[in-house]
């Protein structure tokens, strides 16, 4: 993960003779990180691998202590090629990020469509605007969805739900749902539960 | 990971490497023999033979090389008849052991303590276990009679059990906790119950060739395991005895603070399966209901695998010391291979990102596109890499973005979980005369990310 940096192609080139033999090239295959390798982030204070994590990194010409140039993200590689035009290219899911926030600093890559870098938590709402909020939803759950309420008030959907549930509203909705799910065939059945049966390796990293 | 002697253990998914004992014919002495002072407060003994547990089953013996007995008068009726939980057609008691024919021990619960010296299969075990000959084989022999079997605590292996799984789950909890300071309480439950759950201790038993008899008796083969098993298609899933306020209502959810105060040390509860329990105990205490009950419960193999590798471990801490039970607890248990990363299951783990980087005061977690390839294909492949500020936290790849996403989201929070110090001083090495050793404390972490 942190702190290890892959020797490219350069190295091979640079390796001294085979006389002098005090010179170890570290070229690893691709594998994904180990979660057994703290990031340097997540290690304590007195750790010692801090300490050696942050001279590694300094030694291999990173910007900032701790973050080491990947091999992908070298300048000469076709994806730093597609962040320096822009959105669009290879990264094709990164259009309007550069227009949304000042572009990082080059070496980072692109973020998802949806994430903003820059985006903080506002706690901006009243509990005026709460009971307004959960005035809304009670008195008319069809009107006032989550979905309306947070683009109305500018706050998730996951704090609407947390804020005010509307029973009616979930029983109808989960009717329909059921409704829907009882006009499947088979294939779509079975192609339904294949896919949560898909996600939930994705939490338990199987 | 598909080791040898390794199966489907525990709950998550784990496996876990069978250590080879190399078995060697062990010297077969006399004993020398501990006195256990919570026994025999205020008396001097020396067994002539066996146990000192097996107080009651003495023969006094002649034979002035085999050791002589001292021991106060009120305790001297013992040695003539069986104490507690006996039939009446045979108040006789044991019978010398001149007359070793098994016939004359049916009457008797368990095998007698005088044929253990003669069984192969004892003197196999012995060996194969490599077991100190401090160790003597008639404490082998009562660590292989279950309570359901000999309901007498003088002759079953509940205290001595209860001994071994005490000092089991502190010597796991010490390693694991040490070692991972970070770990959530659910995946310590889980990491506990891959290294000595009742599942893992069944197949240790398996693995170390101790085969159970198909009912107690006294003229049961001394080296098999004898338990009064229960009957086929019993309904074992309600519990009584848990110890928990309301145990009737065995459907509540159970939350994490209840599991440490109430359940034991795998989070699961204690007690015994209500079916089997005649009138459950009215306060409900479990360490009381398996020491001296009048009617024998019948157990399930796996418990009674389970109380018997406890036993061992428990006579082994009595008769050999602490360094000894260390060391067997380290070769058959400790040394096995447990995966820790694969313990973990999150059910948001993203949201649980966002609150740590919250608590640690790090900057919030943004998913950013390491690299991709076929996105407009069948088969695209993501690599995202969860990043704080201009850290990289975790990396995964995925079919989708969202799939990628997620998996890093999981990366970063293992990292963040199985942190390891690199010095690591266990409580239990520093005790004891050990001056060489230094306690050096042990990082403590203030706790998991609670959402």
């Amino acid at each position: 993960m942190g702190g290890v940096s892959r020797a490219g192609a350069d190295a091979y080139a640079a390796a001294p003779a085979p006389g002098a033999a005090d010179h170890v090239v570290f070229n690893p295959p691709s594998a994904a990180p180990s979660v057994h390798h703290t990031p340097l982030k997540f290690l304590p204070r007195q750790d010692r691998r801090r300490r050696e994590l942050l001279a590694a990194a300094a030694a291999a010409g990173a910007t900032e202590p701790g973050r080491a140039a990947a091999a992908v993200e070298q300048p000469s590689t076709p994806l730093a090629a597609a962040r320096g035009q822009g959105a669009g290219g290879v990264a094709g899911g990164a259009e309007g990020t550069a227009s949304r926030t000042p572009a990082p600093a080059p070496l980072l890559p692109p973020t998802l469509r949806r994430e903003d870098p820059n985006y903080r938590r506002k706690y901006h709402l009243t509990r005026a605007q709460v009971d307004e909020m959960r005035r809304l939803r009670l008195e008319d759950g069809h009107e006032w969805t989550r979905g309306a309420l947070a683009r109305r008030f500018g706050c998730s959907e996951t704090f609407v739900g947390i804020v005010v549930r509307n029973p009616e509203r979930g029983e109808a909705h989960r009717k329909m749902l059921e409704d829907a799910y009882r006009r499947w065939g088979r294939k779509k059945r079975e192609a339904k539960e294949d896919r949560l049966r898909r996600r939930e390796t994705w939490v338990r990293d199987l | 990971m598909n080791l040898p002697g390794s199966g489907i253990l525990v709950r998550v998914s784990r496996s876990a490497e069978m250590d080879h004992v190399i078995a060697e014919t062990a010297t077969m002495r006399l004993v020398k023999m501990a006195v256990l002072a919570f026994q025999l407060a205020g008396c001097e003994y020396q067994p002539p033979v066996g146990d000192q547990t097996c107080l009651g089953y003495l023969p006094r013996v002649a034979d002035s090389s085999q050791g002589t007995l001292h021991a106060p008068s009120s305790l001297q009726p013992q040695s003539s008849q069986r104490p507690i939980g006996f039939s009446p057609s045979s108040s006789s008691g044991r019978p010398p052991p001149s007359s070793p024919s098994p016939d004359d021990f049916a009457h008797l619960p368990s095998p007698p303590y005088n044929v253990a010296r003669d069984s192969p299969r004892l003197a196999a075990l012995h060996a194969r276990l490599s077991l100190p000959t401090r160790f003597p084989v008639e404490t082998l022999q009562r660590c292989l009679v279950d309570a359901s079997a000999d309901p007498s605590p003088d002759f079953n292996n509940a205290s001595l059990a209860l001994l071994g799984g005490d000092l089991l789950a502190y010597h796991v909890a010490e390693h694991v906790l040490c070692r991972y300071p970070r770990l959530p309480m659910a995946v310590l439950f889980a990491a506990q119950y891959a290294y000595v759950g009742p599942a893992v201790l069944s197949q240790l038993r398996q693995e170390w060739g101790v085969e159970l008899a198909a009912a107690p008796g006294g003229e049961v083969d001394p080296g098999l395991l004898v338990a009064l098993r229960v009957e086929p298609g019993t309904d074992l899933s309600r519990r009584v005895g848990t110890g928990r306020p309301n145990e009737e209502k065995h459907n509540w959810r159970r939350g994490m603070p209840s599991r440490i105060v109430y359940d034991d040390e795998f989070g699961d509860l204690k007690g015994r399966a209500a079916s089997l329990v005649k009138s459950p105990p009215p306060g409900g205490s479990d360490g009381a209901s398996t020491l001296p009950v009048s009617e024998p419960t019948p157990v399930t193999v796996e418990e009674a695998s389970t109380s018997f590798v406890r036993a061992v471990v428990g006579a082994m801490y009595l008769h050999c010391g602490r360094i000894s039970t260390l060391r067997f607890i380290y070769n058959h248990v400790l040394s096995r291979a447990l995966d820790f990363s694969s313990l973990f299951s999150f059910t948001s783990p993203r949201r649980d990102l966002v609150r740590l980087c919250d608590r640690e005061d790090f900057d919030p977690p943004v998913a950013r596109l390491i690299s991709e390839t076929g996105r407009h294909s069948r088969h695209p492949v993501f690599v995202v890499g969860i990043y704080s500020g201009r850290d990289k936290l975790g990396e995964g790849a995925g079919g989708s973005l969202n799939e990628a996403r997620t998996r890093a989201a999981v990366a970063a929070l293992k990292g963040w979980y199985l942190y390891s110090p690199m010095e690591v001083t266990v409580p239990s090495s520093v005790e004891g005369s050990d001056k060489d050793k230094k306690w050096i404390p042990n990082y403590v972490d203030p706790g998991e990310v609670i959402v």
